[in-house]
């Protein structure tokens, strides 16, 4: 990947009258940034957004910023990778990665990494709030994963949990641990919040306590 | 009541918040739901918490916890050991922790000094937090030691602070009051510990029938398998302490020299020394009558002439006397181990040892009564009698003529008479015979109260149990016991478990007179620190110590 | 209902009459081969009788023997592939537009470096007056689908030599890979002056491929060209210089003939042979060489007879067979490329390994034509999107076209 990029650093090239117009332009000012995708589809609740690279999408349970007045809040609930033609599926080929990469560097081309989040707030000058966004993330605009800090910021208490526990599009649990667990990352660690969103979550489940137990030990260890 | 120093305390800080209140009622206490914060093994029984309500404070005691939890399915599959996190998580959430709560006192927010803790009329409203108590919390319950008028005499810290708990001596000394415990719980300890407090404050001055020598002069201090001695009081205040013993041999084997020996003639014994006896020489009634008899003829010669009788000469002496011969030779015959007590005399010679007492006492001298190799209990029983009610009589005397004059220098000196194995002297039968009996009853009135030390205050006469002011209680597993030192308290059944899970070691719940509440107390160390504080000058300088002793004495017995 | 007995006895007979067709093929296809191995070593005697006949069929010019395979020679190791392809939305009078779109999809694959490749199209859309109205042969006309395709097929190969340029320019060593045939037979008939214009363009693109040293090759699946078997017809033909303007087994050609002759020629027809060469008809090339070539191996270089040629100049059109394994191919070529053995072998060696990655076809094209096409759904989407422009900003038939062309770039 990072060897295309250097080759396509070169400018200007003869070529670049024939790339497609977005490649072209990246290739230009765009070497610097540092998005991971481009928002593709959105509504007030979620979010489709394409990656910036093949593969290249957010982890899952991931913290994403949306560039906009307002910086849109999301988590990764989903991230695929699929053809770009309708009608062309992906066949086997029995070749590594990099045997593909050499010999059939086409098939690459034809693939495009996605990902959807689920909107869980935004910031409002800076602040975190954990409230749906008035106005929907814009298309095209580019997705930032989230600093430590701002996740920090946005998790220092349980609302987004609620937010995570409320939605019925993906396996709750799964996320929810993907969550904590990046959430527990950007928060050191600590052991003590863990136990603090642990309560939270005890409270927010009832009386579910095999729920609870297996999401606690899946964060934990 | 207490005085806190310095007003800006109580605005400063509020101890750190441990739960809140869930339920209760005013009769049966209250119940808090734990902060899950807070580990449940810190809430031990006995420990002194604040409520704060809204227009209260309520100072309480924790009595009792439970573990609880909210969903049956965590306790059938509880989180493993390693599950330290999970365990956490369900700590105040699916599994949480109650402590039942005992309010003993409430103050109005922002009340001044002289408006102080009063009795709970009422219990703080749902929610409202608990604290741990602070220092100044405590003070302004317990006072603190150092007052101008040396009311305050810490007994020790609450339990997990480290703040005193003060007796109010003023109230200790008006009253009886007991220690209790079982053996081993450090009973002495915790006498020695009063005795101090009211020699050094000079609140009342004691009378102690020390059946073990274990006050007067060095005593062993109890320490595991080791032990090591520790001062008595007479090391502690030397000439305020005098040392009575009936056994000089033995003291002095002991590395001390009485300031007296004891000697009881025959004729100082009578017939109501002998009847409180009865268990200890198996008499039966007749044969007290029969003493009655003897005693009617020959008056206070009675025993040295019935002693004086051998064998045969009784019956006919009975049919003389018109007594029942029977009776009088087994009275004969169990008296006559009254001849091998060395201490017993046909004739005093360096006069009434019971005059020199109260000679002693006058001066605001402390006496303690060592007894020496005497340890039966029918030898402490007869002489604690037998001095008592002597001295008893003299104080009754004094008071009725204090009364008659009205004149402050003719009140007595309130006298404490401290008896160990006290069921022995009150147990309901005795209590009617003994002169302890009587002191207990008659409360201050002749200014003579009692310090009972025991380790079954069930076997104690309810009446004068009920009469006891302050009650310093180690550890009691009898149930029986337990109801005994709780009777006539009311909220008796949070204290109960209190009593029942103190440690065996220097911890104590007291309750009653001399304190606002009852409170459980680590008791003090009985160490240098305070053998210094009690204003023992052992460790002065020769000169500088030897000023103070003069100056003393010049205090004691003023100028003649 | 289906009366199955009655189909069953259908099918019979269709099965009798099949296998008579397939046996009757496999006989041609016998004689066909039999005749291929006959001319085989004497392929000289066979081209001298080619220069010297006249046929009404297309002949190859041999130039280095008939048949005989050449084994596939190895590709280097980092090439890369540039190809095109194009499609169109055809001007259509009944729209709001008379408008046409040309979309040239682009494809270069570098292989063996990990290099990103370019996928891209480009559209481009006709609709001034001066592009939908062209005047050829002194006539004025409205661009029709005909002239469409033609622009079309101009501009990929144009836009083909253009991209390899490009690519040789950034330092790849490169192939251009056309879809289709290099020789541009159906301008035959064409007014002169297009006829030229449209030669002049490609000959000029073909210059500068020649002039950068890049090879271009045309590729034709599944072909159904019989230059060879024509050969071989010829070879049958009995006569020492065939002339089949005056083929004595034609009829209308016996005038010249004594009756003995004719009788024999008769009879010949009469028999069922038809005419000498006819044993023959009905074969093609792909066919014959594929029972000759093993996979990757390719036919000898022929040169095209295509009257078209005689104004190619120096780039003359070769061609070859290639078995890629999945089917025969044919390779056209250039001259410059046929006549240098390291080009003709590099273009033997990626045609034979754009086929295997393509599974049969070169992969390059086939993506090429991925990019360029133009689907039914496009074409409503465009012509939709045409409209509301239109309506949106009101507009009857002569555009603010600036505007709108931008507008469908962006989408």
């Amino acid at each position: 990947m990072t060897r295309v990029e250097n080759v396509k650093e070169r400018k200007p090239s003869p070529l670049s009258r024939f790339m497609p117009d977005e490649m072209a332009k990246r290739d230009g000012a765009g070497a610097e940034r540092t998005y991971v995708g481009e928002v593709v589809e959105s509504s007030t609740t979620e979010l489709i957004a394409e990656a910036r690279e093949l593969h290249g999408g957010p982890s899952f349970g991931e913290f994403i910023r949306i560039e906009a007045d307002l910086p849109v809040l999301g988590i990764i609930f989903n991230v695929f990778t699929h053809s770009i033609e309708p009608n062309r599926r992906p066949t086997a080929y029995g070749k590594t990665e990099e045997e593909l990469r050499l010999e059939q560097p086409q098939i690459f081309e034809l693939l495009r990494t996605e990902f959807q989040a689920l909107i869980i707030g935004y910031l409002d000058g800076g602040a975190p709030v954990q409230i749906l966004p008035p106005q929907p993330a814009r298309i095209h605009s580019f997705v930032h994963l989230c600093t430590d800090e701002e996740v920090r910021a946005f998790t220092g208490n349980d609302d987004y949990l609620r937010r995570i526990l409320n939605t019925s599009k993906v396996p709750t649990d799964e996320l929810l641990i993907a969550v904590l667990r990046h959430t527990l990352r950007a928060h050191e660690h600590s052991r003590d919040y863990l136990v603090r969103m642990g309560k939270e979550l005890s409270r927010l489940m009832g009386d579910d306590y095999d729920r609870l137990s297996s999401v606690i030990r899946r964060v934990a260890n | 009541m207490a005085k806190s120093k310095g007003d800006g305390a109580t605005a400063k800080t509020r101890g750190e918040a441990i739960g809140v209140i869930t339920k209760g009622s005013l009769v049966e206490g209250l119940e808090m739901k734990l902060d899950s914060a807070q580990n449940v093994e810190d809430m031990k029984a006995g420990k002194f918490v604040v409520i704060e309500g809204d227009k209260n404070d309520f100072f309480s005691m924790v009595t009792d916890m439970r573990l609880d939890a909210k969903n049956q399915e965590v306790l059938l599959h509880p989180p493993g050991r390693e599950d330290d996190i999970l365990r956490k998580v369900l700590a105040g959430t699916s599994t949480y922790n109650i402590v039942s709560l005992r309010p003993m006192l409430m103050m109005p927010k922002g009340a001044v000094d002289d408006d102080g803790p009063r009795p709970v009329k009422a219990i703080p409203s749902h929610f409202s937090e608990v604290q741990e108590a602070m220092e100044h919390d405590v003070a302004k319950i317990f006072g603190k030691e150092g007052d101008p008028e040396g009311r305050y005499f810490s007994i020790g810290n609450p339990l997990d602070m480290d703040t005193q708990v003060c007796l109010d001596m003023i109230r200790f000394a008006e009253r009886s009051n007991g220690i209790f415990g079982k053996t081993g719980t450090g009973k002495s300890f915790l006498t020695r510990l009063a005795l101090c407090g009211l020699i050094h404050y000079d609140k009342a001055v004691n009378l102690i029938f020390d059946m073990h020598n274990e006050y007067g002069f060095k005593a062993m201090k109890e320490n595991g398998s080791s032990s090591t001695f520790v001062k008595g009081l007479k090391q502690l205040f030397g000439e305020r302490v005098a040392i009575f013993s009936l056994d000089p041999q033995s003291t002095r084997a002991r590395g001390v020299q009485a300031d007296h020996e004891v000697y009881i003639s025959y004729d100082q014994i009578t017939v109501e020394d002998i009847a409180p006896l009865q268990d200890e020489l198996r008499l039966n009634p007749t044969a007290v009558e029969s003493a009655y008899l003897v005693y009617a003829i020959y008056k206070e010669r009675w025993l040295r002439t019935l002693l004086a009788l051998e064998g045969p000469d009784v019956e006919e002496f009975a049919r003389e006397i018109g007594a029942h011969a029977g009776s009088l030779v087994a009275l004969h015959r169990k008296l006559k181990r009254l001849e091998n007590f060395p201490f017993m005399v046909s004739k005093v010679t360096d006069g009434d040892v019971v005059d020199r007492i109260m000679e002693y006492l006058d001066k605001g001298i402390n006496v303690v009564l060592e007894f020496g190799q005497q340890t039966s209990m029918l030898c402490y029983l007869l002489v604690a009698n037998i001095i008592a009610r002597r001295i008893h009589e003299m104080y009754v005397k004094k008071s009725e003529r204090f009364y008659a004059t009205q004149r402050t220098e003719d009140q007595p000196r309130q006298l404490m008479i401290t008896i160990e194995e006290a069921h022995k002297f009150l147990n309901p039968t005795a209590a009617k015979q003994t002169i302890f009996g009587t002191i207990a009853r008659e409360m201050r009135k002749y200014y003579v109260s009692l310090l009972v030390v025991d380790q079954r205050p069930s076997s104690i006469d309810d009446e004068v149990l009920s009469q006891i002011g302050t009650r310093i209680t180690a550890l009691l597993n009898d149930e029986k016991d337990i109801q005994a030192v709780l009777t006539g308290v009311s909220g008796t059944e949070g204290l109960r478990s209190v009593l029942a899970s103190l440690d065996s070691k220097q911890q104590a719940l007291i309750l009653g007179h001399a304190v606002p509440m009852p409170v459980v107390v680590k008791t003090r160390d009985y160490d240098t620190q305070f053998y210094k504080d009690m204003g023992c000058l052992d460790d002065l300088p020769e000169a500088e110590r030897k000023a103070k002793i003069d100056k003393g004495t010049v205090a004691l017995y003023g100028d003649n | 209902m289906l009366d199955l007995y009655a189909v069953k006895t259908q099918i019979d007979d269709m099965v009798v009459d099949e296998r008579r067709v397939q046996e009757d093929f496999r006989a041609k296809l016998e004689l066909a081969l039999a005749e291929y191995r006959r001319w085989e070593p004497e392929w000289q005697t066979l081209a001298t009788k080619i220069n010297k006949s006249r046929t009404s069929w297309l002949l190859p010019g041999m130039a280095d023997g008939l048949g005989g395979g050449v084994e596939r020679p190895e590709r280097p190791a980092e090439i890369s592939i540039a190809a095109t392809d194009g499609s169109q939305i055809f001007p259509d009078r009944h729209e709001v537009s008379s408008c046409f779109l040309i979309n040239i999809g682009y494809i270069l694959l570098h292989y063996g470096t990990g290099e990103k490749p370019l996928m891209s199209s480009k559209p481009t859309l006709y609709y001034r007056e001066e592009e939908i109205f062209e005047e050829w042969g002194g006539r004025r006309m409205f661009v029709n689908r005909d002239l469409v395709g033609f622009k079309r097929s101009l501009m990929e190969f144009t836009e083909l030599a253009d991209l390899a340029l490009a690519a040789k320019a950034e330092g790849h060593p490169v192939v251009a890979l056309s879809d289709g045939t290099l020789i541009l037979w159906n301008l035959e008939g064409k007014p002169q002056d297009f006829k030229e214009s449209y030669l002049q363009t490609t000959l000029e693109a073909m210059d500068s491929l020649r002039d950068a040293r890049i090879p271009v090759a045309g590729y034709i699946s599944q072909p159904g060209s019989q230059e060879l078997i024509n050969a071989l017809k010829l070879g049958l033909c009995p006569l020492e210089v065939a002339d089949c303007d005056r083929c004595p087994w034609q009829a209308e050609n016996q005038l010249g003939f004594n009756e003995d002759e004719i009788g024999a020629i008769q009879d010949d027809l009469w028999r069922g042979h038809g005419l000498p060469c006819s044993p023959l008809e009905g074969l093609n090339d792909a066919v014959l060489v594929s029972h000759v070539l093993s996979p990757g191996q390719r036919t000898p270089l022929y040169l095209s007879t295509s009257k078209i040629l005689n104004e190619y100049g120096s780039h003359r059109i070769y061609y070859f067979y290639l078995d890629v394994g999945a089917e025969i191919g044919r390779v056209e070529i250039p001259e410059w490329v046929a006549t240098d053995p390291e080009l003709l072998e590099l273009v033997h060696a990626c045609m034979c390994d754009q086929a295997d990655k393509g599974q049969g076809y070169p992969v390059a094209l086939a993506e090429a034509h991925e990019r360029a096409v133009v689907r039914g759904a496009d074409r409503d989407t465009f012509y939709r999107f045409l409209r509301d422009t239109f309506v949106k900003n009101n507009i009857q038939t002569s555009i603010s076209t600036k505007s709108f062309k931008k507008r469908y770039v962006g989408i």
